[in-house]
């Protein structure tokens, strides 16, 4: 664990404010890039990174600092995101009123619709593929941290990536013509 | 090295995860394999666009809100962290001179966790009781039902359920087709809903080949086990010729209803480059492309709709919800309740030759009830009995046993609460089954 980052658990252990702050200014950004492709919307993804911050603190105490920060941060995200489950089991499909066309979530409007496209699919990967996906290609972790954050031997993280790229390919010869 | 173990390792070498051996291996084989080099040069071009388009498409927008709201004054965590830490503090000296006890509020919150876990497995056993009992209900009710899309969607749902009941247990299926077929018979027909699981998952493993077998073990079928088998049968066969085409803008787009239920619109593009849209049924398709959808005015279901305004039957449309069944079998369907409900109620309207608006605002109400049927997601609380025995054993470990017991107790928990999740799951899966099943008319 980097020094800075050792200096900064050890300052949540020891329940300060400013090292509250500076976690989630660190961190904000890119678990709500992945709590996003879990829930599918912008809104419900800012609650569950803000849950996942808030138990985060609540067992400070009990990290362990084995682990970098961003996995441990990850693996509690994950928990949050099975209690989010449990709560909200919602339709999955789009509103049926005609007024209700309009999306109710979603990316940027500036966002091309291919690529709308793409992240219309990875949503529909399982969660373990998604997140994998996601670590790897916007987070830019290795096979390893990974493995670290989803709890899971390096192999496994392997075949998920293969598995999540096989689908999407699988899903887009499905869409072309 | 074969050509299927390269394209795993080719992957590793795009994503700079490969050890030596294996990419001297790789490359050995790359160098004597052309399909393998074409494959590499595709899976890196493919990996590269992904990872452009996800970071397009999750990029953070600007001055976006960042909503952790913190203004502390006195947070009661402060003061529990600081309690554990002295806690901790105290019982790492006590254990270490020997003249301390532990941290009592250690020992305590220990105990609290151990029973909270034990009050978890008594709900989760409660749970599958229910599971079970409720379930065999839904069956004879299912079963009594009349032929139609109420009764397709109450069997899927309720086979979803019955499929995760098998477990982890998975079988065997004999290699002659015959005998799969009559194995997968006799499991679906035994009593015993967890066998019956086993069945449904085992449907996995058929192919296009066990079709005619297993069509001819439909007459020794009976109740749902029938119509869930019927249902298996046609999503296999899934006939891919157009049952209705319509031109729309003078041929500037295409409008399909291919007759296993999917919809397909092509798109004339500048230049005569063709955009293929395509979903699995008119509510996947909607869910999917929302804007298009509302640019068409698409409304209705499968055999019964409407595009730009003007209704359309597709009577050769076998609107029956066979789409939803490799989500069953795949044991991956945690939503499809609801999205089977509506086909359901939609398809049965249509079918009683009710218009695609009357069909809407059916699929509506009935929405709305489903909706209002809340799972049972209770708060799970620790025993205070068992918390004071818990205490009991727990004060006389030393400050690093109470940590390592609490680390446990912590693990055990979790497994605990996801296994009351999945339950909870199923529980709602079969109320908004039974939800469906009431709106059969009298």
């Amino acid at each position: 664990m980097p020094a800075d980052e050792a200096q900064l658990v050890s300052d949540l252990k020891a329940g300060r404010r400013e090292a509250f702050d500076r976690m989630v200014e660190l961190h904000y950004d890119r678990l709500h890039r992945l709590a996003s492709t879990m829930t599918g919307s912008s809104e419900d993804a800012a609650d569950l990174v803000q849950e996942t911050f808030l138990a985060a603190m609540k067992s400070a105490a009990n990290f362990r600092g084995e682990a970098r920060l961003t996995t441990w941060l990850i693996a509690i995200l994950r928990n949050q995101y099975t209690l989010y489950l449990r709560g909200r089991r919602k339709w999955r499909f789009a509103s049926l009123d005609a007024a209700g066309g309009a999306r109710a979530h979603g990316p940027a409007p500036a966002v091309r619709p291919e690529v709308v496209a793409i992240l219309e699919r990875v949503r529909r990967l399982p969660e373990e593929l998604r997140t994998a996906l996601v670590l790897f290609y916007l987070e830019g972790m290795r096979y390893q941290e990974i493995a670290d954050a989803m709890e899971c031997p390096v192999g496994t993280i392997r075949s998920r990536l293969f598995e999540a790229r096989e689908r999407l390919k699988k899903m887009m010869e499905g869409a072309a013509p | 090295v074969t050509c299927d173990e390269a394209i795993r390792a080719i992957e590793a070498m795009i994503d700079r995860e490969i050890d030596d051996d294996e990419r001297m291996q790789l490359e050995a084989h790359l160098a004597e394999c052309e399909a393998c080099r074409r494959e590499t040069d595709e899976r890196r071009a493919f990996s590269d666009q992904l990872g452009r388009d996800l970071d397009e498409a999750l990029r953070p927008a600007a001055g976006a809100p960042r909503r952790i709201v913190f203004r502390p004054r006195r947070f009661p965590w402060v003061r529990a962290a600081a309690v554990i830490i002295v806690g901790f503090g105290i019982g790492y000296v006590g254990s270490a001179t020997g003249f301390f006890k532990p941290a009592t509020a250690e020992a305590h919150e220990v105990a609290r966790l151990s029973a909270l876990k034990d009050a978890y497995q008594d709900r989760n056993r409660e749970l599958a009781f229910r599971v079970e009992q409720e379930a065999s209900v839904l069956d004879q009710r299912a079963a009594r039902a009349p032929e139609g899309p109420l009764r397709d969607a109450v069997t899927l749902s309720l086979m979803n359920v019955v499929s995760g009941l098998a477990g982890g247990e998975s079988l065997e299926l004999p290699e002659d087709p015959a005998k799969r077929a009559s194995t997968v018979a006799r499991l679906l027909s035994e009593r015993k809903l967890s066998r019956r699981g086993l069945a449904v998952q085992a449907m996995r493993q058929m192919s296009p080949m066990d079709v005619a077998h297993v069509e001819n073990q439909i007459v020794n079928l009976n109740g749902t086990n029938r119509t869930f088998t019927e249902l298996w049968v046609l999503s296999v066969k899934s006939p891919s010729d157009p049952a209705v085409t319509l031109e729309i803008d003078g041929g500037a787009m295409r409008f399909v209803q291919l007759q296993n239920a999917r919809v397909r619109v092509v798109a004339e593009g500048p230049a005569a480059v063709s955009k293929v849209y395509e979903g699995l049924n008119f509510l996947d398709f909607r869910a999917r492309y929302p804007d298009l959808a509302l640019q068409l005015r698409l409304r209705g279901t499968d055999g019964n709709f409407s595009v730009v305004g003007v209704e359309h039957n597709s009577p050769a449309v076998e609107s029956r919800p066979a789409v939803y069944v490799p989500a069953v079998i795949g044991n991956d369907s945690n939503d499809i309740v609801e999205a089977l409900t509506v086909q359901a109620v939609m398809a049965d309207c249509a079918r009683l030759g009710g218009s695609v608006d009357e069909a809407e605002r059916r699929a509506r109400e009935v929405m709305r009830r489903v909706h209002e049927t809340t799972n049972e997601a209770r708060v799970v609380t620790a025993d205070p009995e068992r918390v004071q025995r818990y205490l009991a054993s727990y004060r006389k470990l030393d400050g690093p046993r109470l940590m390592l017991a609490r680390e446990r107790v912590q693990d055990d928990m979790a497994a605990e609460e996801r296994r009351l999740a999945d339950w909870e799951g199923r529980l709602d899966c079969l109320r908004k089954a039974a939800v469906t099943l009431d709106y059969l008319p009298k």
